[in-house]
């Protein structure tokens, strides 16, 4: 049987239960400006009613309602929307750190402008044109001295630039990962605390909010995904291994990396393995240190060295207001001191590879007639595989086809024919290491097409090829010295300059050619200091098809450097905005799950306070029925 | 060289079709936040139009090359490189730089339309579990029966539901 005083503990439970949802839409109400906070709600439930089956239940109809209780409070919140921000959220870190990096390059090359290099470049073209025309003034040679001054000082300025942004990324690179560190330990602390919540049978929505939002910022950092299938252990993980587990946290590490000039590397702290990095803000540092950077290094490098090699290479030919010849231009830095081009690669104090940057053949060809003879060049790919590669040539081919089937292979060394007339190769940069950089990795001919012909190597077959893993083996190739260049020293154009003869004496730029008196078979005499013709040929170089790396001319390799960084900012810009978009349209979706509605809140309120009042007047109407019985017993 | 001068006006052209098509593809960005079905369908329906043009061009662009491979390049794939090596022209940058400034406007139209795909698969599947969502929350205890009809009065149904 019911008790007497049943009424009033139904009507404080409706007290209780709408003091409580009352609460619940006052928190709601106080963040609705709050971005990370989901909206709660209070899940009112019947109480447990009277009887349950037994044999001492009471003999009399149920079951009979106790009144309200508060079951849970719950937050409303949809998977589905946090996957997929966090999904977007790491592409758009990844966008916009490549954007904010690319857009730094580009003011780097400060094109287009009058400080830049195309138009110092084009501004040394024209003094060797001027040069040409009054080669025996002394002002056209100072033009053409501080031409090439500025020229090399702006690949110097680009170079040093470039290299500070790749330094500025990995330092970035290691305070990231301290970062993560942090925002997974508090992750870790989060799930600790969630779990004791809910031990004890309540819903931690708060702090589960605060995790959320740290896992939504940890997603702009890195590759994140996220397990909830196990409700006492939540999971992150970066490219399946466990960043947060529960209440474990795996730390990540930045270790310098011997393999990549001394540069962060992002590992496991216990394992010290490799994280999976694919995407986030530390993706994005790392294709742009190692991917974007380290392309325009070597780029800049590979500008300086093809330009420095071929203005040496016309301008030793020439002659002199004051009679020299065969100076460089430029200064040619070698990677060893060693003149055979040995060179110690791996750092254990022994030389181990010949080093030799172009090789241009002895004998003078005609590029466009039919070589008439047969047989297979092998090269060696420059990767790290060390793959050969073989390309056959045909006695109907003309040499440019041959050049052509060479250059299209893409192989790590390019052909051309030089200003003499001669079958040149020279090496580009590798894409394995930078330390193989402008290295000749193979050259071999099982016919006569660079031995007899060109006059590159000595004898055909795999006992005349040249391999650079050999050191001396320089003594296979044919060409005179004079014809090879030893690879530079690393990044040449962190030090790029005009040769120190030019620099003290105006008078030693070869703007004359020569010619061989005395039958020598040598250009031993100055043709006179008022012979341009030499200056000609170097502003020639211009228009040259030289295959500066793969593009023909400097033009083309300068033109082709900046339409793709161009290009590579403006996909950054509109990723970013296509994911700034995305983003935007989730957080609404976002928003109408679980975002404050302050109309739908105040409707919510004045029905919880209707729910308390009317639970009021309960306890107040019982109290007077209390009051009757109580009389009774007075006799009233 | 001839062929120069009739691709010339063809690249013209299709830079400025991608570029109607690109301002057509910003607007239905706005259209798909808004949930503008109508808008949307209106937007695509002009795109085709522009698609039949970009299909005519092509075709004349293939024309001009075909040509070029019988006045001497190889056969197979043939670059604007390729094509521009032979040219003796004086305009071949001039060639070369809308050659360039059409794969961008290209790139571009495929960034932003793959943009507005995922835009269109995040609200479909939005709704699509708001929809089965309501389908399963047709309970007895919602208040409502399968028919959709009130029997009880509702005790708080809520979409979405999901505690986390």
């Amino acid at each position: 049987m019911n008790s007497t005083f049943m009424g009033i503990e139904i009507g404080k439970r409706g007290l209780l239960a709408h003091q409580q949802a009352l609460h619940v839409t006052g928190h709601n109400i106080s963040n609705a400006a709050n971005e990370e906070y989901s909206r709660q709600r209070v899940v009112i439930t019947a109480s447990d009613p009277l009887y349950v089956p037994a044999l001492n239940r009471a003999q009399q109809p149920g079951t009979i309602g106790q009144g309200a209780e508060v079951q849970s409070i719950e937050r409303i919140r949809d998977e589905f929307i946090d996957d997929r921000i966090m999904v977007e959220k790491q592409a758009f870190g990844y966008w916009k750190t490549r954007n904010d990096f690319i857009y730094q390059v580009e003011m780097v090359y400060n094109e287009p402008s009058d400080q830049s290099i195309r138009s110092r470049l084009d501004a040394l073209w024209e003094g060797f044109q001027e040069l040409s025309k009054y080669p025996e003034e002394r002002s056209t040679r100072e033009v053409v001295k501080e031409k090439a001054i500025a020229l090399a000082n702006e690949v110097k300025y680009v170079y040093g630039k470039l290299y500070d942004l790749q330094k500025q990324a990995n330092r970035q690179i290691g305070h990231t990962v301290e970062q993560i560190n942090e925002y997974a330990q508090t992750i870790r602390d989060l799930n600790e605390r969630i779990l004791k919540a809910e031990a004890l049978g309540d819903n931690p929505n708060d702090l589960k909010d605060k995790r959320d939002a740290l896992i939504e910022k940890l997603s702009q950092l890195i590759n994140i995904s996220v397990s909830r299938t196990d409700k006492d252990e939540l999971i992150v993980y970066i490219g399946g291994e466990n960043l947060v587990q529960g209440e474990v946290f795996r730390p990540l590490v930045a270790m310098e990396d011997p393999d990549n000039n001394g540069m962060y590397k992002v590992l496991w702290k216990q394992t010290l393995t490799d994280v999976t990095i694919q995407s986030g803000e530390l993706a994005g540092l790392i294709s742009i240190r190692d991917g974007v950077l380290r392309q325009n290094i070597n780029d800049v490098n590979a500008f300086a060295i093809n330009l420095a090699d071929l203005i040496n290479e016309v301008h030793r030919d020439g002659f002199g207001k004051n009679n020299q010849t065969n100076n460089n231009f430029f200064k040619h830095i070698a990677v060893s001191d060693n003149v055979e081009g040995n060179f110690d690669l791996n750092n254990d104090g022994i030389n181990d590879v010949t080093a030799l940057f172009k090789i241009s053949g002895n004998n003078k060809v005609d590029a466009s007639a039919a070589i008439g003879i047969t047989g297979t060049l092998t090269f060696v790919k420059n990767n790290a595989m060390d793959q050969e590669i073989k390309i056959n040539y045909y006695a109907t081919d003309t040499l440019l086809d041959v050049i052509k089937r060479v250059n299209d292979a893409k192989i790590g060394v390019v052909g051309y024919i030089n200003h003499n007339s001669q079958l040149a190769f020279k090496a580009t940069i590798a894409e394995d290491t930078d330390k193989k950089n402008f290295i000749i990795r193979h050259l071999e001919d099982s016919g006569q097409l660079l031995v007899g012909y060109a006059g590159i190597l000595k004898e055909s077959g795999p006992q005349g090829a040249f391999d650079y893993r050999r050191v001396d083996d320089i003594r296979k190739i044919i060409a005179s010295r004079e014809h090879i260049t030893i690879t530079p020293m690393f990044n040449p154009a962190s030090y790029m300059d005009i040769d120190d003869a030019i620099k003290y004496d105006i008078d030693s730029i070869a703007a004359a050619k020569g010619k061989d008196l005395g039958g020598t078979g040598d250009y031993n005499t100055s043709n006179g200091v008022g012979d341009g013709s030499n200056a000609l040929a170097l502003a020639a170089l211009k228009h040259k098809h030289a295959m500066i790396d793969s593009n023909a001319t400097f033009n083309d390799f300068y033109t082709s450097l900046i339409s793709r960084i161009g290009s590579q900012g403006e996909e950054a810009k509109d990723r970013i905005a296509s994911q700034e978009t995305l983003l935007k349209n989730l957080a609404n979706l976002r928003e109408s799950v679980s975002g404050i509605n302050l109309d739908e809140e105040m409707a919510n309120m004045v029905q919880f306070q209707h729910g308390y009042n009317a639970s009021a007047r309960v306890i107040a109407m019982i109290d007077r029925m209390l009051e009757t019985i109580i009389k009774l017993g007075q006799g009233v | 060289m001839d062929a120069l001068h009739h691709i010339e006006p063809i690249i013209k052209k299709e830079i400025a079709i991608y570029n109607q098509l690109l301002a057509i593809e910003e607007q239905k960005k706005d259209a798909i936040i808004a949930f503008n079905g109508e808008q949307l369908f209106l937007f695509s329906k002009e795109q085709e139009k522009y698609v039949h043009e970009l299909e005519n061009l092509e075709a004349a662009r293939q024309k001009v090359l075909n040509n070029a491979t019988k006045q001497g390049l190889q056969q197979g794939n043939i670059s604007l490189k390729d094509f521009i090596m032979i040219a003796s022209a004086n305009n071949t940058e001039n060639v070369i730089l809308l050659g360039y400034e059409l794969k961008k406007k290209i790139e571009k139209f495929s960034r932003l339309y793959e943009g507005n795909k995922k835009l269109i698969d995040d609200n479909m599947e939005f709704f699509n579990i708001i929809l089965s969502s309501l389908r399963k929350a047709t309970s007895y205890e919602t208040g409502y029966g399968p028919e959709g009809l009130a029997i009880r009065s509702a005790s708080g149904a809520v979409l979405m539901n999901k505690t986390v």
